[in-house]
């Protein structure tokens, strides 16, 4: 099960190297890359040999732009962790190691951001930025920190209390070294085991953010096209709901699977 | 006084892990018996079985164990050839386990009485509980009061004597002590063994002692199995034993254990 | 007067008024240049608050500690941690004391890149090698995890990586009650042969009086934060004058 988890997110990581690549090479190039060409001739074309998961409104393949959409995710994800993570890293090490003053400090921050709807905040720096993919890389790693920042914490205080912490200050070494060099690899599991259940959430906030039109402008995210296709839906044009929400819905499972798995594998207790 | 008819007699136990190279025999054709209010003590290092072969009594044991033979009768009833239902109505109820960790081995959100007394309902329907936890903590030298306490307000000694309140619940005839002090302090300590000295002069119970302390071996044991690697390698009286080893291990064994005046050491028994 | 270390009315309170607690009340001591000094006491008598003031992870409320001439109850910063080369730890617990997720030559290395000690990787890892020939464990081994080695073996590398600074003064927190008796007398002898070779002082804190009475040449017994009694371990053992030594001795089983 965890085999073909990977396997679908190696996949899915490849299409979205693969959807990057060709939109740098037509924007390189500067022409209309092929998944956005417009032939109303076409439009509401149901699945064929020609074009395997139908065509849009516009005309546009289904399939192209679904691909390109996997690009969008992507990025999504990964560029919101790297604003997430570190941020709820380093303020869980601080308020876990030190205690006190730093703890009550970092609890309180993050428990006013968790106080805030999530939505709303992503929706105030979207006013801020501007509409667009910026907006939502913000938007979402600003409000998602909170989550890691608690697991670390928890994690640290737990590390801070062995043998191994104190026989390291014994040694004479600096607290920030016994923070990043001994307590950071330790807990580590539990960043990447984050990593991966955060990522499709971010993802999916992603589409739920270009459903309502504050998100992705002029690329094919799945959000666009789930709020696209969702007007045609009773007229029978089915296949871009489709296969647009079986994406989400495989990308999601394989990551929180993954998650699961990397959790198990990664977890010195359950190991020895 | 080895008993005409004990009340546990095991016979060539094997105990396995792994297989192939991997192979380790935890419990390698082992033998003892338990008689009627003796209490015996197997002695050994860590990784020597004794843990195993005490939890091998009543089957449990982790899964990855086999049993390769042997046979464990316990007032004549093989416990090895019982389905699960019949083993969880002996253990607790006829067998009774105490072990190293007091502090764990408690529920932390409920009262120590109330714990007591859930031993008491699945073994014994029929009495009246209030006052039976009353008469185990009584038993134990522990105040009433202490009923109503949470085990964290308590200190380890006084854990480990509810401990034993709890295996006594429901008048077991065996008890099997593992490591029962190795986590206390040693004025606690002797307290304790006092207790199970006491116990097992009053009650008649029958006592079966884990132990890497060859000191608590000398005050408490009538007889002793010395293990190591799986194996016994000398048992006997335990005076007999500690007076005058005759295997190389038990040698070592005992010359190992730093003691309190070296200057007395051949003399203090004659 | 060679004293080495020199303990006066030090006091260690946790906490703040009602919820304090008074973990070490006016204890003096000394220790001299290659004694081994034994603390005894039951588990929260102060024994390990004592340990850990002197090697300075607590902090004193009064009293002072003087190591060499130097009063180091109130060192920071850089002057602590000049402190910490000259005196070291060994814990109890050989399992807990290694982080798992570092190989133990790395560990020590680490120990020495902080504190500037021989130029150069190579260098370095020759002193490791040194280290572990010192206290009897196979060099190769020093590329290994922390699971991969059992007790004994394990606190042989705690001691040697308390020993890559070249300490005067090792305190040992019950370095050998989480061991089988027989790696117990070996790790019990490597501390003497250390003592003779390296003119090492140790502070050794158990409650074992076995044991204290087998390595120890004076004891100090503690009860309730308090010494309430200190001598030539045979004194103090055969000889005891104050009722809870009396007590804690009568409680140990012996055969």
């Amino acid at each position: 099960m965890a085999l073909l988890c990977l396997g679908l997110v190696v996949l899915f990581t490849l299409l979205a190297i693969y959807g990057e690549v060709v939109y740098r090479y037509h924007d390189f190039k500067d022409i209309t890359p092929a998944y956005q060409k417009t032939n109303l001739d076409l439009k509401f074309m149901a699945p064929s040999f020609t074009h395997w998961m139908g065509t849009d409104g516009l005309g546009r393949d289904v399939m192209m732009r679904l691909i390109q959409g996997v690009t969008i995710a992507y990025k999504v994800g990964i560029i919101t962790s790297l604003i997430a993570i570190p941020i709820g890293v380093f303020f869980g090490c601080l308020a876990g190691f030190y205690g006190g003053k730093v703890d009550d400090f970092v609890v309180w921050l993050y428990s006013t951001f968790a106080s805030m709807p999530g939505l709303l905040f992503i929706l105030a720096i979207a006013m801020v930025v501007g509409k667009g993919l910026l907006g939502i890389y913000l938007g979402i790693g600003l409000t998602t920190w909170v989550g890691i920042c608690r697991l670390v914490r928890g994690e640290v205080i737990k590390h801070k209390s062995q043998t191994y912490v104190q026989a390291a200050q014994a040694l004479g070494l600096s607290s920030g070294r016994i923070i990043f060099k001994h307590i950071l690899p330790n807990i580590s599991h539990v960043i990447i085991v984050t990593f991966t259940l955060r990522f499709p959430a971010a993802v999916g906030t992603e589409v739920f953010l270009s459903f309502l039109g504050i998100g992705v402008q002029d690329q094919p995210s799945w959000g666009l096209m789930i709020n696209s296709a969702r007007m045609r839906l009773w007229q029978g044009m089915w296949w871009e709901m489709t296969f647009v929400t079986l994406a989400v819905f495989l990308l999601v499972l394989a990551f929180n699977l993954l998650g699961d798995a990397l959790r198990d594998a990664l977890d010195p207790r359950l190991n020895d | 006084m080895t008993d005409v008819n004990p009340i546990l007699d095991v016979s060539d136990l094997s105990l396995h892990f792994g297989h192939g190279a991997g192979l380790v025999k935890a419990v390698d054709h082992v033998s003892f018996t338990v008689g009627r209010g003796e209490t015996l003590a197997l002695v050994g290092e860590s990784g020597s079985g004794k843990s195993m072969c005490a939890l091998s009594l009543t089957k449990l044991v982790p899964r990855a164990a086999r049993f390769e033979g042997g046979s464990v009768l316990f007032k004549g009833r093989n416990m090895l050839d019982l389905k699960d239902r019949e083993l969880s109505e002996v253990r607790g109820s006829q067998i009774s386990y105490i072990f190293q960790e007091p502090m764990v081995s408690f529920n932390p959100v409920f009262m120590i009485g109330w714990q007591i007394e859930e031993a008491l309902k699945l073994h014994r329907k029929d009495l009246d509980r209030k006052s039976e936890v009353s008469r185990l903590l009584e038993l134990v030298h522990l105040p009433d009061r202490l009923a109503k306490a949470y085990p964290h307000q308590m200190s380890g000694g006084q854990l480990q004597r509810c401990m034993i309140a709890m295996a006594l619940a429901c008048s077991p005839e065996l008890l099997v002590a593992d490591e029962p002090t190795t986590a206390l302090d040693v004025t606690v300590q002797r307290e304790i063994l006092n207790l199970l000295k006491e116990l097992s002069d009053q009650v008649g119970l029958s006592i079966l002692m884990i132990t890497h302390n060859l000191g608590i071996v000398s005050d408490l044991a009538d007889r002793v199995c010395v293990m190591q690697q799986g194996k016994i390698v000398e048992e006997g009286q335990t005076r007999q034993v500690l007076d005058d080893p005759q295997h190389d291990y038990t040698q070592q064994l005992m010359a190992a254990v730093p003691r309190l005046r070296p200057t007395v050491r051949n003399n203090s028994y004659e | 007067m060679n004293s080495l270390l020199t303990v006066e009315n030090l006091n260690v309170i946790y906490g703040k008024g009602k919820d304090s607690v008074h973990a070490v009340k006016d204890v003096s001591f000394h220790i001299k240049a290659g004694e081994i000094f034994g603390l005894v006491g039951e588990s929260g008598c102060g024994k390990s608050s004592l340990g850990k003031t002197i090697i300075r992870i607590n902090t004193p409320s009064s009293g002072s500690i003087d190591f060499k001439g130097v009063d180091v109850a109130s060192l920071s910063g850089k002057a602590l941690k000049t402190y910490r080369q000259e005196v070291q730890m060994v814990f109890q617990d050989p399992y807990g004391s290694l982080n798992p997720r570092m190989k133990v030559g790395h560990a020590i290395i680490d120990v020495l890149n902080v504190h500037k000690i021989g130029a150069g990787k190579e260098e370095r890892r020759e002193r490791v090698v040194e280290l572990f020939e010192s206290v009897g464990l196979d060099p190769e081994w020093a590329w290994r995890y922390p699971h991969e080695f059992s007790g004994g073996q394990r606190q042989r590398i705690c001691i040697a990586r308390a020993l890559s600074l070249n300490p005067d003064l090792l305190v040992a927190d019950e370095p050998v009650s989480a061991l089988d008796v027989s790696v117990q007398a070996e790790i019990l002898q490597l501390l003497e042969e250390l003592r003779i070779k390296r003119n090492l002082a140790f502070l050794f804190v158990s409650h074992d009086l076995a044991v204290v009475r087998n390595v120890c040449d004076r004891v100090a017994v503690m009860f309730n934060g308090e010494i309430v009694e200190m001598g030539d371990v045979e004194a103090v053992i055969d000889n005891p004058k104050h009722d809870y030594t009396r007590k804690l001795l009568s409680a140990v089983p012996t055969f």
